[in-house]
């Protein structure tokens, strides 16, 4: 692809651009650290989630399950190897991303062999399956960490203060992971493999007939899915500390799937403007109307919802521009 | 047509959205002016609480808590530092009960609002992803929710409790046992597999070593459990004559129950939870009398600065009469525990932040480890090293006769410990 053809397409200019205001934002310290590395996280987890959900159209409604999955080996790494916790406070930070690559590949693997059965139901009956999934390794793990390890306070795994010396450390991993994610993403929506993936969310016996392997596909996108979401978990799991239940907490995936919705389904701009919109609206009325945030907040949603059923950008992709149609250059 | 209709509910869709934006921004603006706008003179202490989700309840209580404090304080001349009087103003966030936000709230506390000292949420889950914000920003952080102890054991220099750790909840009832000088006491741990129940009995084997008592049965039964029959029969046949444990309310009303039904003879009875609350002596009638309980705090406990004199050390803060009194004032209600150890903790910080003379972290952290006060809610006093709290005693309750008395420590109570419970051993 040249370089022209690259900027007139906004997408992934878009990407850019974003990139570069957050690392302006933290060179310049507009926004605390935590502001930031909070943003991309659930930036990415919407992301993360698009794979399957947006493309490939299958609601993985207990994807949590994967922010838990390796946010726990994560800190079991970490907790119990010196070694990785020394190496996370040397190199600015780079070896938390390489030892959230492995957390992340423990998801990724989960879902794969997970994705062989449970890819083959569809619709409401895959996403029952998956909030299953969510509990099984929820129960699984209150059950396990407490007999590997009677210092922990039950499944809660506290991390030492060494572990996480500089806030800034932290930083950078999220920041390589949030790239490599909106990256992965625009990247897979151009690919043939990304194409296939819209053609099952369409019609996915079509599909089939007319050459896609949807049985790989699916699970590629799962597991690739997996642990772009895996990475995130054991990347914020660091930062808050250490892990507990809450990462597989729901409501989680219900942050990432309505992300998603409000921005645009099937597109990478939707969910990227989706949570941006998102965070921002939902962090600024927790701070300015805690009793009242959640309300309103409600009520934002259920209005884009019934007005733009496609999203903010899904709607913007119905329209032409100064004589170009916006469903050519959006992705 | 249709797509006319389109743009003009997605402009208007927009246009909500900037227009509530730029209301959300002004008023935190404004807000965030006003704080600025105040003078020299005042102590910013900033915490997150749980209004909203699964801590909603003890959130509450526990902001009501602080700023019962802050009004005490501010009422009786502010603090003192350094020689200049300073007010004192709480900044605070819902963090809705999930660390999720947490890192991200105590950085805009402290980078933002630039507030002088912390407090943590409730919960250790909470205090875990805040303890590394403070930890950066070095300042000092003071937990009143988080009984686990694990987070003192991190390495966080800045963190300090104000209240008993989970370990040492069981303390108080194994000594007074000790004190009393029975040679046949066989005692039967039974306790619920909850990470809390679990940690306080591994404390209250520790503190059963170290008194030199008899620990005989120990068994840790799954959440939910409402069937004890088996469990009792196997501690009798241990020959226990004393229960420890328990876990929630209805495990713990159910433990007791049964353990009278099967005419189980105990000499004392030691239940976590349950038995604080009313319901306890009305679910069980006359097998409630003789149960003991531990309690961060409980209403009518006699701590006062005559005790504080006794004691030799320095009294800080309301007396309990005044303490219940502003808090009917102020919000209506009672407060219980969770009110109470909020409202220590801010008297705690305060008085560290006076005694060190500064508004400088190192320097209060240093003061906090040599403070030494009693206060309505007992006497506090930290570890220098770790900032474990050591000094503040659980408060034991007795049922007696229908009544919930404190019993121990002496500084506290309002009636003496009836041991062995009468009708339990002798029927």
């Amino acid at each position: 692809m040249d370089i022209d053809e690259f900027f007139k397409r906004p997408t992934p200019l878009f990407i850019l651009i974003l990139l570069i205001v957050i690392l302006i934002a933290k060179l310049l310290r507009l926004e605390t650290t935590d502001y930031l590395i909070t943003i991309m996280f659930f930036i990415g987890i919407a992301m993360a989630l698009n794979i399957i959900m947006g493309f490939a159209g299958y609601v993985s409604f207990g994807h949590t399950v994967f922010l838990g999955i390796s946010g726990y080996v994560f800190a079991l790494l970490v907790y119990y190897n010196r070694d990785f916790a020394n190496l996370m406070n040397m190199y600015s930070g780079i070896p938390i991303f390489f030892i959230a690559l492995l957390a992340g590949g423990v998801s990724a693997l989960v879902a794969f062999l997970v994705g062989i059965p449970v890819l083959k139901l569809k619709g409401a009956f895959f996403a029952i399956a998956t909030i299953g999934l969510d509990f099984a390794a929820l129960y699984i793990i209150k059950a396990f960490i407490p007999i590997l390890n009677p210092e922990f306070f039950g499944a809660q795994i506290i991390l030492p203060a060494y572990a996480l010396a500089y806030k800034d450390n932290v930083f950078v991993a999220m920041y390589i992971t949030f790239a490599l994610i909106i990256i992965a993403n625009y990247l897979i929506r151009r690919s043939r493999f990304g194409m296939g993936l819209l053609a099952i969310s369409e019609d996915e016996d079509a599909a089939e007939a007319l050459g896609v392997p949807t049985t790989k596909y699916k699970l590629i996108s799962f597991a690739l899915s997996a642990f772009f979401t895996g990475m995130l978990g054991a990347v914020f799991g660091l930062n808050s500390g250490g892990v507990d239940e809450n990462l597989f907490n729901l409501a989680h995936t219900i942050d990432m799937i309505v992300m998603i919705v409000i921005g645009g389904i099937g597109t990478v701009m939707g969910p990227l403007v989706g949570s941006i919109i998102y965070f921002i609206l939902y962090d600024t009325l927790l701070v300015t109307y805690p009793e009242f945030n959640l309300v309103i907040l409600g009520f934002i949603v259920a209005v884009i919802v019934l007005f733009a059923p496609r999203g903010v950008v899904g709607i913007l992709r119905g329209k032409q521009f100064m004589g170009k149609k916006l469903r050519d250059i959006i992705e | 047509m249709r797509s006319r209709l389109a743009i003009a509910t997605s402009t208007l869709v927009v246009l909500i959205i900037i227009i509530l934006a730029i209301i959300g921004g002004a008023v935190w603006y404004f807000m965030s002016l006003q704080g600025g706008a105040q003078y020299g003179g005042v102590i910013k202490i900033g915490v997150t609480v749980s209004l909203k989700g699964k801590f909603q309840h003890e959130g509450d209580l526990a902001l009501k808590g602080m700023q019962v404090a802050v009004k005490w304080i501010n009422d009786h001349g502010g603090v003192n530092v350094g020689g200049k009087k300073y007010n004192v103003t709480l900044v605070y966030y819902d963090d809705e009960s999930s660390p999720d936000r947490v890192p991200e709230l105590y950085s805009k506390l402290i980078e933002e609002d630039k507030v002088d000292i912390l407090l943590a949420p409730y919960s250790s889950t909470l205090t875990k992803a805040a303890a590394p914000v403070a930890e950066q920003f070095k300042k000092v952080i003071v937990s009143h929710g988080g009984a686990s102890d694990s987070i003192f054991q991190q390495g966080y220099k800045y963190a300090v409790q104000a209240l008993t750790p989970a370990t040492k909840y069981l303390k108080s009832i194994v000594t007074l046992l000790k004190e009393q000088n029975d040679p046949d006491i066989k005692i039967a741990l039974i306790y619920e597999n909850t990470a809390f129940s679990s940690t306080v009995a591994k404390g209250a084997k520790a503190a059963i070593q170290e008194a030199g008592l008899n620990l005989v049965y120990e068994f840790a039964y799954e959440k939910g459990t409402q069937d004890f029959a088996s469990v009792i029969e196997e501690a009798k046949a241990a020959g226990a004559n004393v229960l420890l444990g328990g876990g929630h309310f209805q495990d713990g009303v159910a433990l007791t129950q049964q353990a009278w039904q099967l005419g189980w003879k105990l000499k004392a009875i030691g239940i976590l939870v349950a038995p604080t609350l009313p319901d306890f002596y009305q679910k069980l009638g006359d097998a409630a009398n003789g149960v003991m309980a531990p309690a961060q705090w409980e209403y009518g406990v006699k701590y006062s600065p005559d005790v504080a004199k006794n004691l030799g050390v320095e009294w800080y803060g309301p007396t309990n009469d005044e303490y219940i009194e502003m808090f009917r004032d102020m919000f209506g209600g009672e407060p219980d525990y969770h009110a109470a150890e909020a409202t220590a903790a801010v008297l705690f910080a305060v008085k560290a932040i006076e005694k060190a003379g500064s508004l400088d972290s190192d320097a209060i952290r240093a003061a906090a480890g040599q403070l030494d006060i009693l206060t309505f809610f007992g006497r506090l006093k930290i570890d220098p090293q770790t900032g474990l709290q050591i000094a503040h005693e659980m408060v034991v309750i007795q049922w007696q006769n229908g009544e919930k008395k404190i019993i121990y420590p002496e500084a506290a109570a309002q009636a003496s410990p009836i041991y062995p419970a009468t009708n339990w051993w002798q029927r």
